[in-house]
């Protein structure tokens, strides 16, 4: 496990060599410098109230529930199955690298590149909040920043979780679609047709059961939503934020299945990869 | 001497297909082993286990005493390694490559004097992606050469090179040898692996068919030295000692006859000769031992037959290679 930090190393320098993941990772942060723009206009009277990250959390999220796992999976999912595929691979693993090392350096190496441009994005729309009507209290930016990367991250390892299940960039890409298709696009709607399952089989009344509720809820998009309800937001309704709330359902919780996320997808593909031949 | 690689009783199936069957192998340190075979005879699949890209269905592999499956890191930081099937990454040049090579193994110092090695300095700082195969070639054998490996493992080396680049790589073998370095090298390519190879082994489908030194597989083959020779018309078939006046037609067919028989007649009663015999083309074939190829000449000047053009055929790898695995089928 020596050696991963030159692969991390190298990975930045092969992300930043490479011109359209140079391009995607300028977009990417260009939209969150966008949105530190646009915010203080969504609000009422910017003159009398502050802006803050509140408001800038309320413009921006519905964008970033997209972008950022879409920035985390187009990150990760070529990571191994790209270079497996071209041979770049097999060149890597004739030096004293393990395939741990391949897939800690890639993660940390990517990792890197997804939470700074995050942090990059995130500070100079602060910046743009805070001048000249508004007023960032620091502890909301970082928990802001540290829950979006936690969210951008998972995503990440998703992704570089399916590049080492498969030799096939083809279907790597049909995988990495199919997952972000599910999680962002189907599973915010699944939500009645998972009562209406469990009631079919006798295990809901007229709403979800708090177990059931933790499934569904254990997504990573809702997760991130729920923890920016919590401690952005402030929210205190609803089915998981509600006072009646099981405990397990709340911010805090979320925060933990968040970050197990970020962990748990990648250690997933190592176990499958480092058994399997090149 | 010990032991630089020991593989024992080594298989490899995918499905039904055996790719490499109870392959059993060691070799020494210091020596150079040429790996021979033909596409698809096992070798890569054999080479590719020894790097731990592949994992054997049965059998293990010692590197230096260590297995390789459970010290695969290990290992690999006392080999160098020329793989095949690999890619050079895009966005990085020639020096970086071999910087990564550095880094990865701990080793200071300067890039060039690598590239310098495998006469690639021009290229140094061109991105590695517009190499041409030879380049891309030279370049990894230069990232392999980093940190003076105890041992080399290079995977069909010559494959891409020029003539020109392929005698640079058998220089550089011989170097790294003469340092110390234990060589295993495999090739489809006979004379690559006759320049330089202490010790050969030959695959085929899956098993290894022979291994032994190249003087000592010349002898296992039968170490005979061939002789085509093309005589002229000899005493007894002149023309004009079997005329009979009955025409073209039966004059030829008799000088055939009586030519053929009465030169195999006096090739044999030569006695260096060994075996004698006419070939298709008419020429006739003689095999006898090395050192008496010349004095079979003498004889046939002597005894008055006309050798017109002779060719002498050493048994090449090649023979060697298809006498092998003709016989291990």
């Amino acid at each position: 496990m020596t050696r991963w930090n030159t692969l991390a190393r190298k990975e930045i320098r092969g992300l930043f060599n490479n011109r359209s993941s140079k391009i995607g990772i300028g977009i990417v942060a260009l939209v969150f410098v966008f949105g530190g723009y646009i915010a203080p206009t969504t609000v009422q009277d910017p003159s009398v109230v502050d802006v803050t990250i509140v408001d800038y959390d309320q413009f921006l999220r519905g964008i970033l529930v997209f972008l950022v796992p879409l920035f985390g999976l187009l990150l990760g999912y070529r990571a191994v199955v790209g270079e497996r595929a071209g041979g770049q691979l097999t060149l890597l693993l004739s030096f004293p690298h393990s395939r741990s090392d391949v897939v800690l350096g890639k993660t940390i190496g990517r990792g890197v590149v997804l939470v700074g441009t995050i942090v990059a994005g995130t500070l100079g729309a602060a910046a743009l909040v805070e001048y000249p009507f508004g007023a960032v209290s620091l502890d909301r930016l970082v928990v802001f920043l540290g829950a979006t990367s936690l969210y951008g991250t998972a995503f990440l390892t998703i992704g570089i979780g399916l590049s080492t299940v498969t030799a096939s960039m083809r279907r790597a890409t049909i995988l990495t679609f199919g997952v972000f298709f599910l999680s962002v696009v189907a599973w915010p709607q699944l939500n009645g047709y998972f009562l209406d399952a469990l009631q079919y089989v006798n295990l809901a009344d007229d709403t979800l059961p708090d177990w059931a509720r933790f499934i569904y809820g254990a997504e990573p998009t809702l997760l991130y939503e729920r923890v920016m309800d919590t401690f952005i937001a402030d929210v205190d309704s609803g089915a998981y934020l509600g006072p009646s709330a099981a405990w397990y359902l709340n911010g805090s919780t979320a925060v933990m299945l968040l970050a197990a996320w970020t962990v748990l997808p990648a250690i997933g593909g190592y176990v499958q990869f480092r058994r399997t031949d090149l | 001497m010990s032991t630089a690689i020991e593989i024992n009783d080594l298989s490899k199936r995918y499905g039904s297909f055996t790719a490499v069957d109870r392959l059993d192998l060691s070799i020494e340190e210091g020596e150079v082993f040429g790996f021979l075979g033909h596409n698809g005879a096992g070798k890569s699949t054999t080479i590719n286990m020894l790097l731990d890209f592949v994992r054997p269905t049965a059998g293990n592999i010692e590197i230096f005493g260590h297995d390789i499956q459970s010290n695969s890191v290990e290992t690999r930081k006392q080999m160098g390694v020329l793989p095949e099937g690999y890619s050079v990454y895009s966005g990085l040049t020639g020096r970086q490559h071999v910087e990564f090579a550095m880094e990865s193994k701990g080793v200071d110092g300067e890039p060039l004097a690598f590239l310098d090695r495998v006469g690639i300095t021009d290229a140094a700082d061109r991105d590695a992606d517009g190499y041409s195969k030879g380049m891309s070639q030279r370049l990894v054998l230069a990232m392999a050469l980093v940190g003076e490996p105890d041992l080399l493992i290079l995977d069909e080396p010559t494959s891409g090179l020029d003539p020109a680049g392929a005698k640079a790589m058998r220089e550089i073998i011989l170097e790294e040898n003469e340092r110390g370095a234990t060589v295993f090298f495999s090739s489809h390519i006979l004379e690559q692996i006759e320049a330089v190879a202490d010790r050969v082994g030959i695959m085929y489908e899956g098993q290894l068919a022979a291994v032994d030194t190249i003087d000592g597989l010349r002898e296992m083959a039968g170490g005979e030295t061939k002789i085509l020779v093309t005589l002229g018309a000899g005493i007894e078939g002149r023309p004009e000692m079997v005329q009979t006046g009955d025409g073209a037609a039966a004059q030829s067919e008799t000088v055939g006859d009586g030519g053929e028989a009465s030169h195999l007649a006096t090739i044999d009663a030569i006695d260096a000769v060994e075996n004698a015999w006419v070939e298709d083309d008419g020429r006739y074939g003689i095999t006898c031992i090395k050192e008496d190829r010349m004095d079979i000449l003498v004889a046939l000047n002597e005894l008055d037959v006309e050798v017109r053009d002779f060719t002498i055929e050493e048994p090449s790898l090649e023979d060697l290679f298809v006498e092998y695995t003709r016989r291990s089928e």
